[in-house]
């Protein structure tokens, strides 16, 4: 028992990462205004919410825009359903930018926020605008719930960032334990440890596909493409390229203990390589992944606490099982070994 | 060491000029490349076209040059090469004399791609940027490829090895290369492009260094 609790572990981190990561509702929000224009006299905007609840206190809905310093909220308002609302606003027609921010509050969700959520049309943009008394009060706390932060492009996708991003570390812990081993193997000549490299390059190959595989699905739902441009999608494709070649080279010595040699040089010479290029260089030029080329990092905005609570533990689950598989194949192929040895005999 | 390193590398010198078609292979493989490419376009106008097209030539050319390094040493004059240096002297004064032969190459087919697909993207370039990037363009290549020209000399599938081990390892350095050489010629001043040349710097040097820490295992048979 004490020789399996990591292994346990995480399944159970894996486990629980699945059942939070897809089962915790994202936070409420308003993600759509329809018209996006607002004119000078009276206009009526429909929102949309996303996972809100309108109907569970009517009347202490609020619904506002500000524009520079100033505050609209309108005179009138009805409530549709649960995720719709109409208001009526009438706005001033001296503003301070051409845009409108919205903010709807509730006691049940909290406050919600729409960045630039309308355009002015037919209002005069000045550097002194009218004047506006303030006319939001009482507003609501946040209720404080277990959700994930409801951001404009990712959605619900945001969900992928528990899937997607552990695989890419259990491939990089994977392929480093099997640079130990080929270090291991040059030094001390032993076929045992050019088996166990084999077998971790073959896990991290794994990993590189379904990280490959849950990116170009994420990739196709934010960025649009199945496949786009970028040095971190580069980075990824070489490595992939890199030890596709390790196969090939070992596969295509008969002589085991050249093989071994010379595999052991390619892999540790192709780490290195891909280290710099996957690691160093996306930081230097642009890309669209967060946290590099002036995207914001994930630990900046997107990754909140709540997000944190399934994420390090997804991370740590899913390099226990990128070990935990290791270890089957490097028994598996010393078994295939042993087998092929009393054959011959 | 110093002098072994020279040894290896007169030696390297003056068998290519005895054997004078395996040099003389190497720069009519350019040039006919060259020819290829201009045949199929007349004139390139277009800086990104006229700079990938040349590093890929190039390219191309580094591969067929460094996969001879160590496959023309046949297995008798190798174990003779073996008894004489230590391991570190033959891949250092490998990659120099690599190093040497492809500036060569590199400045010798920068000629004649301009005399054949035009100057014109060349108009408003930064020379000393040019020069830099031809300069460590071909160190970049000869360093990185030789330990893999090294690997793939020891299996019985030579070229096709060498190609499909060493581009996965070389694309990286490509990449900057391109970018770096295409900023020159775009006239971007030095002091905003040092950084690719920083970065193709620290490329060569630690594929130096792999080098000399790797080549000793491969070098035992």
């Amino acid at each position: 028992m004490s020789k399996y609790w990591w292994k346990i572990l995480s399944a159970l981190l894996i486990l629980s990462s699945l059942i939070f990561g897809l089962r915790a509702p994202l936070a409420p929000g308003v993600p759509k205004v329809s018209p996006d224009r607002i004119n000078y006299g009276v206009s009526q905007i429909t929102i949309t919410g996303y996972n809100t609840h309108f109907t569970e206190s009517p009347d202490d809905v609020k619904v506002w825009l500000t524009n520079g310093k100033a505050t609209f909220c309108p005179y009138e308002m009805a409530i549709v359903d649960n995720t719709t609302l109409r208001a009526t606003f009438s706005v001033t027609e001296k503003i301070a930018d051409s845009f409108f921010d919205l903010y709807v509050n509730t006691p049940y969700d909290g406050t919600m926020y729409l960045p630039s959520a309308l355009m002015q049309s037919g209002l005069e943009v000045s550097l002194n605008p009218d004047d506006v008394e303030v006319c939001v009060q009482n507003i609501a706390p946040n209720p404080g719930r277990f959700n994930f932060p409801n951001q404009p492009i990712l959605n619900e996708t945001i969900r992928n960032i528990f899937y997607h991003v552990p695989t890419w570390f259990a491939m990089l812990f994977i392929m480093f334990i099997s640079l130990i081993f080929s270090v291991m193997n040059l030094n001390t000549g032993k076929f045992k440890y050019d088996r166990a490299a084999e077998s971790a390059a073959h896990v991290g190959l794994l990993f590189a596909f379904i990280g490959l595989g849950t990116g170009s699905v994420w990739a196709k739902f934010t960025w649009g493409a199945w496949w786009v441009s970028d040095p971190r999608l580069d980075g990824a494709a070489i490595a992939v390229l890199i030890y596709l070649a390790y196969f090939i080279l070992k596969s295509s010595i008969n002589d085991k203990e050249k093989a071994a040699r010379l595999g052991g040089v390619y892999n540790i010479f192709a780490f290195m390589m891909m280290i710099v290029f996957v690691m160093v260089l996306p930081r230097m030029n642009d890309s669209l992944h967060p946290g590099v080329g002036g995207n914001p990092a994930f630990s900046q905005y997107d990754l909140d606490d709540n997000m944190r609570m399934v994420f390090y533990p997804a991370v740590l689950g899913w390099i226990g099982m990128s070990v935990w598989i290791f270890q089957i194949k490097n028994r598996l192929e010393k078994l295939k070994f042993k087998q092929l040895m009393n054959e011959e005999i | 060491m110093l002098s072994e390193i020279k040894a290896i590398i007169l030696k390297d010198l003056r068998m290519e000029w005895r054997q004078k078609h395996a040099l003389g292979s190497i720069f009519l493989y350019v040039i006919a490349s060259i020819f290829v490419a201009y045949m199929g376009f007349k004139q390139i106008v277009d800086v990104p076209t006229w700079n990938a097209l040349f590093w890929i030539i190039v390219l191309f050319a580094a591969f067929n040059a460094a996969s001879r390094s160590f496959s023309v040493e046949t297995s008798g004059r190798r174990l003779y090469l073996f008894t004489l240096a230590r391991p570190e002297s033959v891949i250092v004064g490998k990659m120099l004399y690599n190093a040497f032969l492809l500036l060569v190459m590199v400045f010798a087919s920068f000629g004649a791609y301009t005399v054949m697909l035009g100057t014109g993207p060349l108009a408003e370039a930064d020379w000393l940027g040019v020069f830099l990037a031809l300069t460590l363009g071909a160190i970049g290549l000869a360093f990185t490829l030789t330990l893999v020209s090294a690997l793939a000399a020891q299996t019985d599938n030579n070229l096709g090895l060498m190609a499909v081990l060493g581009l996965p390892v070389i694309l990286p350095m490509l990449l900057i290369l391109i970018r770096f050489s295409k900023n020159a010629i775009d006239g971007i001043a030095w002091s905003q492009n040092a950084g690719y040349g920083w970065q193709l710097l620290a490329i060569s040097l630690m594929s130096l260094v792999l080098s000399y820490i790797l080549f000793p295992y491969l070098w035992r048979e």
